[in-house]
């Protein structure tokens, strides 16, 4: 097992590597003199020269690259342009709130869909489960930013009885949560409950029902346990898009999470911000991907003697 | 097995029966979902007014220009979506930005799913190191959820119209070519393509003609449902002023806009988010029909 995970480990890095590498080549790209932009229109070329030449812009894009590479693995990540703070710095003081929305988001999206979903699959067709499909279509169907927008006018300006922007209290976060939740919802709902209908159609459900064990415990014992590697796998796909994908939802809530601070770097071409940001996204997804694949082995002790077998 | 006298008239002939046909009991078992064909009327209805806006309304007077007198108007006769605040009609600014909204969809889905299936036909098709290649390449930037990749390559480049067209057709091209790349991998070694080999045919044309049509199924359903996704990307960027710049009448900036005033004028935020769901729930409508048409086995 130890072997296993560290392999896993080992396969992570050239993915962060090589998605670093294209974030960095397209960012690359960006227009405009970021010399320039920090000390103004006022200053003299030579100035701007120098500090280009300080800054290591002048090098070669592969030398930029390394060096980058070498700096962030001593946590350096370069400072931002804006503030002049380290680009560390300004993630940490960020990340907090992140988090929170994204737990906040992947517990409504578990606790609500994994029951759904089981319910629509053992009462297939019949009116919760018709509720549940089209709750879940609508759900796929719309903008996560306009299904926030429109909780806000209801619960926060309408009924008055959340409030619609800030960070101070956990009250802030219910509205942002469920928003950011909403697609998570509907993808765990379908997958549950394909996963539930598959497996309760199985022999072995229908002997553990002539044994006489009781109905909550055929559906929860042996059918959620045996559907529930597909459900774990769009769970962990679905918490790694939330760890990253607070641009929006930040943006509309006005939670000063790294989404937000992400938007702002975009729009300010704080370079350094935007390119730590994502890098943090994509590790952020495979440390989930990585949690994932451990799980399997917890939930399906199959997978374990065929890790061992290809192992070693 | 088909297609390896090709040129004869007569098999020439018997192929195109066998087209129509098999067209004919696609439409067939799509007709049967209410839904999908719900899915289809939505669809054309909302081409529709795009492509008639200009009769419904001008864009210059009623779209962009700006008419301070009458800003932020609830819906009435005269503006039956009302006005915003630079007092441009609603209804107007909707009808045109479906015309954004459509296109730079499936403009960014047709660009995108070329790329796809050019690069997955190549992968799966020559297999071994070129593969390889493609493929990680493709995981990696699998690794990022798409909208990431699009909004990275809009920093680099800037907001605007052409700009977004770029950044989204790129992030959805590893999606196609993986999709691609996988029928084609399981249709490559039947015997109909050993036996245009055997004739001599290139590769090339194997490719064309004999192994894309077998492997369209999934790329029409995953584009028609990717169109969808286009939709809900742009209108996202749009929001965070990252997409389409104003004036242009693109339903997410309309939205970012509105917002100010939603606590006394809550149209400005309930219609353009209407729209947006219309469109992207019509795509999944038809996507999710067409999936069942193409492949009765899938359907449970």
């Amino acid at each position: 097992m130890g072997k296993y995970i560290g392999k896993r480990i080992l396969m992570m890095i050239p993915i962060i590597l090589g998605i670093s590498f294209i974030i960095f080549g397209i960012l690359e790209l960006t227009p405009g003199d970021p010399a320039r932009n920090i000390l103004g229109d006022s200053a003299t070329n030579e100035s701007v020269e120098a500090l280009r030449e300080e800054m290591g812009l002048n090098d070669p894009f592969l030398v930029k690259y390394f060096n980058y590479v070498k700096n962030a693995l001593r946590g350096d990540f370069g400072t931002s342009y804006k503030s002049g703070l380290p680009v560390l710095e300004e993630l940490k003081g960020r990340l907090p709130h992140s988090l929170k929305l994204a737990l906040g988001s992947i517990l409504i999206v578990t606790f609500l869909s994994i029951p759904v979903g089981i319910i629509s699959a053992v009462k297939q067709y019949s009116f919760l489960d018709t509720v549940s499909l089209i709750g879940a279509f609508l759900l796929t169907s719309m903008p996560s930013f306009w299904f926030g927008i429109m909780m806000i006018l209801f619960f926060a300006l309408q009924l008055k009885i959340l409030p619609a922007t800030g960070v101070t209290t956990w009250k802030h976060f219910v509205l942002p949560s469920i928003a950011m939740a909403g697609l998570g919802i509907a993808v765990v709902v379908r997958m549950t409950r394909s996963s539930m209908l598959e497996v309760i159609r199985q022999d072995y459900i229908r002997t553990a029902r002539a044994k006489g064990a009781s109905e909550s415990g055929v559906i929860i014992k042996h059918g959620l346990k045996n559907a529930l590697l597909p459900i774990i796998t769009v769970l962990g796909v679905e918490f790694g898009s939330m760890l990253g994908g607070g641009m929006i939802i930040e943006s509309v809530f006005a939670i000063p999470g790294i989404g937000s601070m992400t938007v702002d770097a975009i729009r300010t071409s704080n370079t350094p911000l935007v390119i730590a940001s994502i890098t943090f996204s994509a590790i952020a997804i495979s440390i989930i991907n990585l949690i994932v694949d451990i799980l399997y082995v917890y939930i399906d002790p199959r997978l374990k003697s065929n890790i061992k077998r290809a192992g070693s | 097995m088909m297609n390896v006298y090709e040129g004869t008239k007569e098999t020439g002939r018997r192929k195109t029966v066998k087209r129509k046909s098999q067209l004919a009991s696609i439409w067939t078992r799509y007709k049967k979902s209410q839904l999908a064909m719900a899915g289809l009327f939505l669809l054309i209805l909302l081409i529709v007014i795009a492509i008639v806006a200009p009769l419904l309304a001008n864009y210059e007077q009623d779209a962009i220009k700006q008419n301070m007198p009458i800003r932020l108007q609830s819906p009435s006769r005269e503006h039956i979506f009302g006005t915003d605040h630079y007092g441009r009609d609603v209804f107007a600014r909707i009808i045109f930005g479906a015309r954004i909204s459509l296109s730079v969809g499936l403009a960014s889905v047709f660009i995108s799913s070329i790329l796809g299936v050019l690069i997955g036909s190549i992968a799966g098709y020559y297999g071994g190191k070129i593969d390889n290649l493609l493929m990680r390449l493709m995981d990696v930037l699998l690794a990022l959820p798409s909208i990431f990749l699009a909004i990275t390559i809009v920093a680099a480049l800037g907001p605007g119209l052409i700009n977004l067209l770029i950044a989204i057709s790129i992030s959805y091209v590893p999606r196609f070519s993986r999709i691609v790349r996988s029928s084609i991998l399981s249709i490559k070694n039947q015997e109909f393509i050993e036996a245009a080999r055997s004739c001599g045919t290139r590769d090339r044309r194997i490719i064309l003609k004999h192994i894309i049509p077998n492997a369209i199924g999934p790329i029409i359903v995953e584009a028609t449902l990717s169109i969808a996704r286009a939709i809900i990307h742009v209108s996202s960027l749009s929001f965070l002023g990252l997409g389409i710049k104003p004036p242009m009448p693109e339903w997410g900036s309309m939205l970012a806009e509105g917002k100010s005033y939603m606590g006394s004028h809550q149209y400005l935020v309930i219609i353009p988010g209407i729209a947006i769901v219309m469109s992207v729930m019509a795509l999944n409508l038809i996507g999710d029909g067409l999936r069942d048409a193409l492949d009765p086995r899938l359907k449970n």
